[in-house]
């Protein structure tokens, strides 16, 4: 597969993965979070789940770098 | 505001700053040229000097279009106007960076004031600046009371440094911004935000006159004043079209981008002060990954680490391609809000 297009699929699918994986949290939020008793808590607990989406965001991209770099 | 008096404007508002645009970049090029404003193209084996201050010419042709609409339209002034009043605020932060380069954090300190006229609207007039309320796909209106409001100050600092970091390949960031323009204005479309879709037509209509100039070879630089700019104003305008979320999706290879440099880098450093860079020249002109540790992750190398040695052309195709899943991605977010019941 030339480059342009192994780039385009490799990274293409991981903003895809990033941005399910955001709707996903979105639902969560609105289906359970909002649901909690206290909004302190419900503010702490969204927030949370968004900063570890952050994170995660991160690490993998991290992940995913240094498995190519290591190869070329 | 109706339907045929919008897409009259929003077309006018297209062609009008694509034509003005268009001829101002003559006038930049030739300006920049006889008073020795340029800057070296470093992508390319030669390393041609280049005339810069190109985002002069996406200003004006932006500018015009907008001031024309809020004249004729009374209701709509002062959004315009917090607008207007970005737009020329960031300039003159790029301008001065252009002139005298600003260290990383300096450049963000002083772009983060940039949300002050989107504030200072709400405040004077709530009932016509509305925010706080982002829309999202499937859930519809948040109810982020605090959150929102600590986050604002980022909501356009964010998109201009991240634009103005992604900026570093011929045509680019005209190109790019092009494609996330198509979402933000659909989903502007779809929540009934009729001046919002004028902001970005005329925005889009500036990217796309000025690309003949910024593309692949240059013959003209944006410049900071350009990148920090066009940030901005699609920051600003999507805080008050209520498109935050699709701007976000729509801007992810920006905002990857400046996440992994800002992460690698240890905290906000500007690019010229980088000593080892993220990617070399090889001297047949082919750019590839820098192999020393010390240099900062950016998303330039993390595509020339997947795919090998590319041509400085092959690397723009990518970057375009990426925007394009990007721009999808944020085009499904924006069609997902009719199913928020929105």
């Amino acid at each position: 597969m030339r480059g342009v297009e192994r780039v385009t699929l490799i990274l293409g699918g991981l903003l895809t993965f990033y941005w399910s994986l955001l709707l996903l949290i979105l639902v969560v939020v609105n289906e359970a979070v909002l649901t909690l008793p206290t909004s302190l808590l419900r503010s702490l607990v969204g927030m949370g789940l968004y900063v570890a989406w952050l994170y995660f965001v991160y690490r993998f991209s991290l992940y995913i770098f240094y498995k190519f770099i290591g190869r070329s | 505001m109706g339907w045929v008096e919008l897409g009259f404007w929003a077309s006018l508002s297209f062609l009008f700053s694509l034509v003005a645009t268009f001829y101002s970049s003559k006038i930049v090029m030739s300006f920049s040229s006889r008073r020795g404003m340029v800057a070296v193209d470093v992508h390319k084996p030669n390393k041609p000097l280049v005339p810069t201050l190109g985002g002069l010419a996406i200003l004006t042709g932006f500018l015009l279009p907008v001031l024309l609409f809020s004249l004729s339209n009374p209701e709509s002034w002062i959004r315009a106007i917090i607008v207007v009043v970005t737009a020329l605020l960031s300039s003159a932060v790029g301008i001065y960076d252009d002139f005298k380069p600003l260290k990383g954090l300096t450049k963000v300190y002083l772009t983060v004031p940039l949300v002050l006229p989107v504030m200072l609207g709400h405040f004077l007039s709530p009932d016509k600046v509305v925010i706080g309320r982002p829309v999202v796909p499937l859930v519809g209106r948040l109810r982020l009371t605090i959150i929102y409001w600590l986050l604002l100050p980022l909501a356009v600092a964010g998109p201009a440094n991240a634009v103005n970091m992604l900026e570093v390949f011929n045509g680019v960031m005209p190109i790019m911004c092009s494609i996330g323009l198509v979402p933000t204005t659909l989903t502007a479309l779809i929540l009934g935000k009729g001046d919002a879709v004028i902001y970005y037509m005329a925005l889009l209509g500036s990217l796309v006159g000025y690309y003949p100039y910024n593309k692949y070879p240059s013959r003209l630089f944006t410049g900071n004043v350009g990148s920090l700019m066009v940030g901005s104003v699609i920051g600003c305008v999507a805080v008050l079209g209520g498109t935050e979320f699709v701007t976000l999706v729509a801007l992810m290879p920006h905002l990857l981008n400046a996440f992994l440099v800002i992460s690698t880098t240890r905290g906000l450093k500007e690019r010229r002060s980088i000593k080892s860079r993220p990617i070399r020249v090889r001297d047949n002109g082919l750019l590839e990954a820098s192999r020393d540790p010390r240099a900062p992750i950016t998303l330039t190398r993390l595509i020339l680490s997947i795919s090998g040695p590319m041509s400085e052309q092959e690397v723009i195709r990518a970057l375009t391609l990426l925007e394009v899943v990007a721009g999808t991605l944020a085009t499904v977010s924006g069609l997902m809000y009719m199913l928020g019941g929105i």
